[in-house]
């Protein structure tokens, strides 16, 4: 037994560790025999979740799967869990980490499907878990703007955050006309099986478009019933880049449109993620000298 | 796929095909219901008093996840009163086994591909075929009203003796006093983000009730009400662009080209 996990052990490598723990496995077995194994498994179960198999740790929640960068996949999802979707992507014709960032965010409502069987361990597992095991997605917006007096109320009712992609239209269609009958309006059927994006963006209300160049934060300032436009707001961001802005703001690499959202990059460029909506304010969120 | 002979199809037709598969007198496994609209129960009740057995085709990945090909989803209530039988079949890779069980029974069921759940869809790689067929009709219901009433709009600036500014681009004294009976109000509304004196009448038709009001006590910046951006005139590039590209697909290429000489003559 010894033998066997001082040779898993002794792939100090991540990039080997993830890619040959398998065969590691299969050859130990063969020359120390399975029961001896089976107790090296539970030593190395950090790791795998059972005998053989990867777990994956993401470091985001599940909304990266419509954020169209791919340093931000290795980054936050890491090589455990890109190989574990993309091992269960191969069958559907994705080879590599673009192909899956490109096939993940023209089809999000497949991912659910796709990545059944995947084990997710740590801080943001029962987010993964919620959406691929009980298909639950929060609705509400992931960013934490800024909050900001800009006096303004619009008759916009957009409260459905872009995460809700990830599940299918059909089944989340009274969702979507009870929490963004704005955006139904305009675009009646979501597609969020077939390029989602390009449909959105070709049917986006070209008056909310514009108002992205007030700046983010001030969008997500304005009210509408007495509710911040928090949502507009990421819709706005992920129309104009493909990024989700709460990720780009976890990496630091948040795009301003206007001088005002310059207090993002200033204050809360390491504000971290939930995948559930979060109403409670960060002290960032306060920003004097605006 | 209620009829007896069905299952003798569905065999002679995984056998054809070489396929790896099982045949068990069960009721198909928990898994994800390739059909959109399924029948009720309730359907499928008459036939099983004959003793005609419920027929599943159920696709099992190297996940372990089954796609249910069936037309009645299977609820316990059926059990005391329904025979079924569920070819489990491998679909690996999961793109082409899929793939080839949707045509097949599109193909034997006689039914179109909105029929089929949008995810089965793009899983089986069918979008990738025969794209226009995945593509929401309500989208392309607008996409063509649209293209529609800006040809329609570019003809009568044309012929009618209206400009092309009257017909699409907003009056020049800006949008405070431009009517609300203009027809592209959306094109200077796409200039409120630059900062200049914006009307909020201009947004009246973007909440929940149509014909509302914004009530938009916007700061202003400027009083100038010069006009932001926008389309002035002619025919947005993008939804031509859209149009050609249905046409081409609808009608073929020299369709196309008809259509691009008479819009750029």
């Amino acid at each position: 037994m010894e033998r066997c996990v001082l040779f898993v052990f002794s792939m100090t490598s991540v990039f080997f560790r993830e890619h040959l723990l398998g065969v590691v496995y299969v050859h130990a077995t063969r020359r120390v025999g399975a029961e001896d194994c089976e107790a090296s498994c539970v030593a190395v179960r950090q790791r795998l979740n059972t005998c053989g198999f990867m777990v994956c740790e993401p470091d985001i929640d599940p909304s990266i799967l419509i954020h169209r960068d791919p340093r931000a996949w290795e980054e936050l999802l890491g090589w455990r869990c890109i190989e574990a979707f993309l091992e269960r992507a191969r069958g559907v014709g994705v080879r590599d980490l673009p192909g899956l960032v490109d096939y993940s965010f023209s089809a999000p409502s497949t991912m659910w499907i796709l990545l059944a069987g995947v084990e997710f361990v740590g801080s943001y597992a029962s987010c993964w878990e919620d959406y691929v095991r009980r298909r639950r997605v929060g609705m509400g917006a992931r960013t934490r703007f800024p909050w900001l007096d800009v006096g303004v109320e619009l008759d916009v009712d957009i409260r459905i955050s872009p995460a809700y992609l990830l599940l299918p239209f059909e089944e989340t269609k009274r969702t979507w006309q009870r929490n963004a009958p704005t955006l139904l309006r305009y675009i009646p059927e979501i597609p969020t099986a077939l390029d989602p994006h390009y449909y959105i963006s070709k049917f986006f209300p070209p008056q909310l478009r514009a108002f992205s160049a007030r700046g983010y934060v001030w969008v997500a300032n304005t009210k509408s019933r007495g509710r911040r436009n928090a949502p507009l707001a990421e819709w706005l961001y992920w129309l104009n880049t493909r990024r989700m802005p709460h990720i780009d703001m976890m990496l630091g690499k948040f795009e301003p449109r206007s001088p005002i959202d310059m207090i993002i990059a200033k204050d809360c460029g390491g504000a971290s993620a939930s995948c559930r909506q979060n109403k409670r304010r960060l002290k960032c969120l306060h920003s004097a000298g605006v | 796929m209620t009829e007896a002979t069905n299952v003798e199809a569905v065999r002679r037709w995984l056998a054809e095909r070489g396929a790896v598969w099982t045949e068990r007198w069960e009721p198909p496994p928990r898994g994800i219901y390739a059909l959109r609209n399924m029948h009720p129960p309730t359907h499928a009740e008459e036939a099983c008093r004959q003793g005609l057995p419920l027929v599943y085709i159920a696709a099992v990945d190297r996940n372990g996840i089954y796609y249910i090909f069936g037309d009645v989803a299977w609820t316990p209530q059926l059990e005391k009163i329904c025979r079924s039988v569920t070819f489990v079949v491998e679909a690996e890779p999961l793109r082409e086994g899929l793939n080839a069980i949707v045509k097949f029974v599109a193909r034997t069921r006689h039914l179109p591909w909105v029929s089929f759940r949008p995810e089965v869809l793009r899983l089986a790689g069918i979008c990738d075929e025969v794209r226009i067929e995945c593509e929401p009709r309500e989208v392309w219901k607008k996409m063509v009203e649209a293209a529609k009433s800006k040809i329609k709009n570019k003809t009568e600036a044309a012929g009618g003796g209206r400009t092309a500014e009257e017909a699409g681009g907003g009056s020049p004294e800006g949008p405070g006093q431009d009517d609300a009976k203009s027809a592209n109000r959306l094109n200077y509304v796409g200039g409120v983000g630059d900062g200049g004196g914006r009307s909020a009448d201009g947004l009246d038709h973007v909440g929940g009730v149509p014909g509302r009001v914004l009530h938009a006590e916007m700061r202003r910046d400027s009083g100038g009400g010069v006009l932001g951006g926008g389309v002035r005139g002619g025919l947005d590039p993008a939804v031509v662009a859209a149009v050609l590209k249905a046409v081409e697909r609808c009608l073929g290429r020299e369709a196309v080209e008809r259509l691009t000489a008479c819009l750029y003559v």
